[in-house]
């Protein structure tokens, strides 16, 4: 193609600075939402399992399942926020570097959603 | 157009199908927890089990489905024709009597259904691979109706999944002689599984077949209508008439448009959205959806044949077809908004971009730009709508039908307690029950009767009930198992008036385990019963009857009647004069002269007299509200039982009854006004005999009736006299 300003692969500085914000937002809007999904998780397994008794083994059972998912969450956390900023910095500014980043928006939206109605 | 654009074009998508598949997998999965949970339960989870249960063991033994007649024990009625009773049957042959096997059987068949919907939906949308079909199935698996009704060991599904399957091969191949004669046959399967499902899926295949070969649609409806007559026949000759009987004209049962009307709120509330785009689709469809002439046909015939619903005794099964019509549709709807607008692959600009390279822009005609956003905007405005529908449909049934089956799993060990009194007591003779029946049939007890059906029947004057009142009236039941939920009084449909009163009269209830009554002989030797609400040897009368027992609660007893809110009356216990104070809502109390203590007074109070959560309209007669010092005699009525236990609490209909004592000028003492709302902290009696009160006050010396010296937990007491009433 003729266009060189979409051949060359000068940096953007403008586009990587917004590259690194919505990594950034996106990094911290995934840890702020660890809580909110655990609680939603909880809640669902309360209206299958809940049961009066603080020592009862649907209580145990609960703070298992959300010990496990505390873990899950975290190390997906950690998964998509190091290897998305890995990602990000070998690729910026290119097709594949924004698809990642919508993805990652697109799983975010998608948790906020679930917090918000469970 | 440029990169950006492209990609929002194309990701915005993403995010739609993202979205979508993650709450139709939440509602999967949500749905499959909650059949598992239903399968491990041992015991009964709706009154419908047992009779089928009952009706499959007795085909197993050998036994008529359909006897002609009911006049001699057992009374049964098999209110649906055989098929699913047969495959049962089959199952059960092999592990013997359990609810887990039918249970399993209703499972798969539910799943069957939902993969069946996503099939018709992947007919109509080849190409948009597997979402329009998960969105379609997964709406149905979480439709509360569906979800709940996937839990019992009953027909309705499967005879669903017969009627989707036949819709589903006309649709496919209408013209093609094989699908016409398989669908024909699965007709029939789902007619002959449950009537009523006999009706929506062939008018509705008819019709689609009819638009496109006339021949064939005539075929389809000679196969289905003469060979389901020609079925009939055999049956009601094999049966001598029973067949008749018992599957149309036993299924006759009074009418009620107030259960339509509830049933259409709640299908409108929980699927409001794809109500109104229904009707859009109704007026504009036909135009932009090959699938309008079978899905039209298919959703209102639905509707009419839900309207059934308004029959005693009619339960959210009447709603499962018109469910799996909306289901449905909103897979046709997204599979549709996925490209409303055609656009010729040709002029689409390329969206797979290169990994590593930004694109440069592209020429695009303006047409297809236009176009392309408009897709896209329908399509997020219709994921928007589905999605809103799968939140709305997972937190109803999140709150209603999961919930209700944990309280009633929670109730655990009431269960087995519930099962060895059936046994010890089936070794004296027969036992009669209700919602747990089924526990009659897994443990191999035939049923004496089918206590809902059967009333039906003697209310409309279609069965003589006097044998049966007479076996009551001779104790010849050693155990009669009523339930008793606390929301409305079910009984009252399940069983007739006069055999109410006859158990009543010659039964007491002894215990009350998950939820249900177990009624047992009354021993007139040994015990004494209140005879028109009064105990021999009490001062004063009893405020209201309490055929369904009694609970103790903090040095309350709620007296539980029989009947509906607002019926039950409850009268003053002695002379004295009313107040119904100014904070009180569903409440009154009576100054007396103490019969045991002359010269002092003594306080009765009557509370719950109001429906559940509302006392707007109490019960209480309206020349007391509000009022103080009327004088009142000895069993005048003051109001009416309810529901009512607080502004957020509801029980079961009853009246709570205390006896108070007095402040040292005879009035109501200050701190037991809030006594009102059931749920207020009230002085224990520690601090009232602080506060100078003469207490505890024993309400047996007083009225007669039993009492118990537990607090802080709700004590189940028999209706009948202690023997130390009096002294």
């Amino acid at each position: 193609m003729g266009n060189k300003a979409y051949d060359n692969k000068r940096p953007n500085i403008l586009l990587n600075l917004v590259t690194i914000i919505l990594w950034l937002i996106s990094s911290i809007v995934g840890f702020l939402l660890i809580i909110p999904i655990l609680n939603s998780i909880t809640r669902i397994y309360a209206a299958f399992f809940a049961d009066p008794s603080p020592i009862g083994l649907a209580f145990f059972l609960g703070v298992s399942i959300r010990n496990i998912a505390l873990f899950i969450l975290a190390i997906l956390l950690l998964i998509g926020s190091i290897g998305g900023a890995e990602h990000h910095f070998r690729n910026i500014n290119t097709p594949t570097s924004w698809h990642v980043m919508f993805v990652t928006y697109i799983i975010l939206f998608t948790a906020i959603l679930f917090t918000i109605h469970f | 157009m440029n990169f950006a654009e492209k990609l929002f074009l194309k990701d915005l998508r993403l995010l739609c199908k993202t979205v979508l598949t993650f709450f139709s997998g939440l509602a999967i999965l949500i749905f499959l927890i909650h059949g598992l949970q239903a399968i491990g339960f041992n015991y009964p989870l709706d009154y419908g089990e047992g009779t089928v249960l009952n009706q499959t063991l007795r085909l197993m033994d050998g036994q008529p489905l359909y006897p002609t007649d009911i006049s001699s024990p057992p009374y049964l009625i098999s209110n649906y024709p055989p098929v699913f009773i047969f495959l049962s049957a089959a199952l059960l042959w092999l592990t013997g009597p359990n609810l887990l096997i039918g249970r399993v059987f209703v499972l798969a068949s539910t799943i069957g259904t939902a993969i069946v919907i996503g099939l018709i939906i992947k007919h109509f949308n080849p190409k948009h691979g597997y979402l329009p079909s998960l969105v379609g199935a997964g709406l149905f698996l979480i439709i509360p109706h569906v979800l709940q009704w996937s839990a019992y060991f009953r027909i309705d599904l499967l005879a669903i999944l017969f009627s989707v399957a036949g819709l589903y091969l006309v649709i496919k191949a209408p013209e093609a002689n094989r699908s016409i004669l398989l669908a024909a046959v699965f007709f029939l399967l789902a007619a002959y599984t449950r009537q009523s499902f006999g009706l929506a899926a062939p008018v509705a295949a008819t019709i689609w077949v009819w638009t496109k070969n006339r021949k064939q649609a005539i075929k389809l409806v000679l196969m289905y209508g003469i060979t389901g007559l020609v079925i009939f026949g055999v049956i009601h000759i094999l049966s001598q008439g029973g067949f008749f009987f018992h599957i149309i004209e036993a299924n006759v049962n009074p009418f009620n448009w107030h259960t339509v009307e509830h049933f259409a709120k709640q299908i409108y509330q929980n699927l409001s959205w794809l109500v109104y785009l229904f009707g859009v689709y109704l007026l504009v469809g036909w135009r932009f959806f090959r699938s309008y002439a079978f899905l039209v046909p298919y959703m209102l015939v639905s509707a009419a044949v839900a309207i059934t619903i308004g029959k005693v005794g009619s339960n959210v099964n009447y709603l499962l077809e018109i469910c799996a019509a909306f289901a449905i549709f909103a897979g046709l709807l997204i599979g549709k908004s996925w490209e409303l607008l055609p656009i010729s692959d040709d002029l689409i600009p390329d969206l797979d971009f290169e990994k590593d390279k930004i694109p440069p822009p592209e020429p695009i005609e303006p047409k297809v730009r236009r176009n392309m956003w408009i897709n896209l905007v329908i399509l997020i405005l219709i994921s928007a709508i589905i999605i809103n529908q799968f939140i709305t449909l997972s937190r109803e049934s999140l709150l209603s039908p999961i919930s209700n089956h944990r309280e009633r799993i929670q109730m655990g060990i009431g269960y087995r307690l519930i099962e060895n009194s059936i046994l010890e007591a089936s070794l004296e003779g027969p036992v009669l029950a209700d919602e747990y029946s089924a526990m009659l049939s897994v443990n191999r007890i035939p049923f004496y009767i089918q206590p809902f059906a059967i009333s039906q029947l003697a209310m409309a004057n279609r069965w003589d009930q006097r044998g049966f009142l007479n076996a009551i009236e001779e104790q010849t039941f050693p155990l009669i198992l009523i339930h008793h939920f606390p929301g409305f009084p079910v009984y009252l449909e399940r069983w007739t008036p006069e055999m109410l009163d006859a158990i009543f009269s010659n039964y007491v209830a002894n215990y009350f385990r998950a939820n249900s009554l177990s009624f047992e002989p009354k021993s007139f030797e040994f015990v004494s019963y209140p005879e028109e609400r009064v105990c021999p040897d009490a001062p004063w009368q009893i405020p209201s009857e309490a055929n369904l027992g009694m609970f103790w609660y903090n040095r309350q007893l709620l007296l539980m009647g029989a009947g509906h809110n607002g019926q039950v009356p409850v009268y003053a216990v002695a002379d004295g004069m009313l107040y119904q104070f100014p904070e009180w809502q569903a409440s009154v109390a009576i100054q007396h002269d103490d019969p045991f203590n002359p010269g002092q007074k003594i306080w009765s109070f009557y509370g719950g007299l109001a429906p559940a959560f509302s006392t707007e309209e109490n019960f209480i007669l309206d020349h007391f509200i509000g009022l103080k010092e009327v004088p009142v005699r000895a069993g005048d009525l003051i109001g009416y039982q309810g529901q009512w236990l607080g502004a957020t609490q509801q029980t079961w209909v009853h009246t709570r009854f205390a006896i108070l004592p007095a402040e040292k000028d005879g009035q109501f003492p200050e701190s037991l006004k809030p006594i009102d709302d059931f749920t207020a902290q009230l002085p224990t009696l520690e601090e009232l005999t602080n506060l100078g009160f003469d207490v505890p006050i024993s309400l047996t010396r007083y009225t007669g009736l039993p009492q118990s010296n537990i607090f802080g937990t709700k004590v189940f007491l028999p209706f009948q006299c202690s023997p130390e009433g009096g002294q």
